[in-house]
């Protein structure tokens, strides 16, 4: 058996960061966030939450309209539009909450992965992993049918936003 | 077709038949699991593991009930032990049910890392991330006075159990006080589905 090692284990139970909109976004509830920013030896980072509600993420801005821009607090411009993350790779775990049907995600989730000849629209009503390689488009999300909350668990291999060189496609318009 | 029409991944559910008490089934992801592929290319492996009722992991045998190693159906030798990833550090997520009410894990949970005179206890009703470096032993995990049901998410930093190097911890014995307090004095459903091996 390996020796243990010295090093202090007293920080390691980390408390996550919540972001907390008020009022808070449709259909999402509050947001777990944890990364280097929360600990300095995460690895990942990684975000979840539960969705309580339809709703469309990233759903873009129709042709013609005013682009919407957030700049976050480290200077990041993004906002409602598909994403690329072009240093790291991104897994989406859909989950349901009902112990006694783990099979049922609780709404229909339509995914779009990719772009052009390559976008890939996943339609899923059960749990599901979205594996999203670096470099690839992803999203919009439309949640309908919604009938019980769901957890969205988003995992990026990077341990922070910056370090996974993540991008807003501001180009995106809805469609018609 | 598209390059990415694989993408969108069912993950191996894990049951017990019939369900242990205070775990609903698991979900996996990762590149293989009792012999089967799920997605070659993930980079990491990932388990969610909703938590229904009082529960305990690699808690060890109590005195009263004959220690075990179980072999599981593709041969692996498991059990209810603290354990070391020699090759993979490892995160756990702990997070609850309300949405009107993130704070609220919805049980309590003792957690205990490391050993000897590194050894962290941590307590928690709250959600929080617990970071175990590779070859940190952890273990047991104990979650008492349940309330509302709440969910364990893990992160290997490997994408399989096997290339995590998983070791367990077959010295460790139980401490009966700990496990009695979450499961009550009645040993009847602790021998049912722990000391024998799983479905």
């Amino acid at each position: 058996m390996s020796r243990p090692p010295k090093a202090d284990l007293s920080a390691n139970c980390v408390e996550m960061f919540l972001k907390d909109p008020k009022p808070p976004e449709p259909g999402k509830a509050a947001v777990w966030m944890y990364g280097q920013d929360h600990f300095p030896a995460a690895e990942h980072w990684i975000e979840t939450w539960m969705v309580t509600g339809d709703h469309v993420m990233m759903p873009g801005t129709p042709a013609g309209a005013e682009k919407i821009i957030h700049v976050g607090p480290d200077g990041h411009r993004g906002g409602p539009y598909p994403k690329f993350h072009h240093n790291a790779d991104n897994l989406m775990i859909f989950t349901g909450t009902d112990p006694a049907n783990p099979r049922d995600l609780g709404a229909h989730v339509e995914f779009h992965l990719g772009e052009g000849d390559q976008a890939q629209v996943f339609h899923f009503d059960a749990p599901r992993c979205i594996v999203i390689p670096r470099g690839v488009r992803h999203f919009p999300m439309i949640v309908t049918g919604w009938r019980r909350p769901f957890v969205i668990t988003d995992i990026l291999t990077a341990p922070t936003r910056t370090a996974a060189g993540t991008e807003t496609d501001f180009s995106y318009e809805t469609p018609a | 077709m598209s390059k990415y029409d694989d993408h969108c991944v069912e993950m191996l559910l894990r049951e017990d038949n019939p369900r242990r008490p205070g775990r609903a089934g698991t979900y996996i992801f990762g590149q293989e699991f009792k012999g089967q592929d799920y997605f070659e290319a993930t980079p990491i492996l990932t388990e969610i593991m909703p938590i229904t009722g009082n529960y305990m992991m690699m808690s060890g045998f109590p005195a009263e009930v004959q220690k075990r190693i179980y072999t599981m159906r593709d041969g692996h030798k498991g059990g209810p032990y603290p354990k070391y990833n020699m090759n993979a550090d490892k995160l756990m997520i702990f997070s609850g049910s309300d949405p009107d009410n993130m704070k609220d894990l919805g049980a309590h949970v003792e957690f205990h890392l490391g050993e000897g005179g590194n050894e962290s206890i941590f307590h928690f009703d709250e959600p929080r991330a617990v970071f175990v470096p590779k070859g940190v032993r952890h273990g047991p995990i104990y979650i008492t006075q349940f309330r509302r049901m709440l969910t364990m998410f893990c992160v290997f930093t490997q994408p399989s159990k096997e290339a995590a190097d998983i070791v367990q911890a077959w010295d460790y014995v139980g401490d009966d006080a700990k496990i009695h307090e979450v499961i009550g004095d009645d040993m009847s459903e602790y021998k049912k589905f722990f000391a024998e091996n799983p479905k």
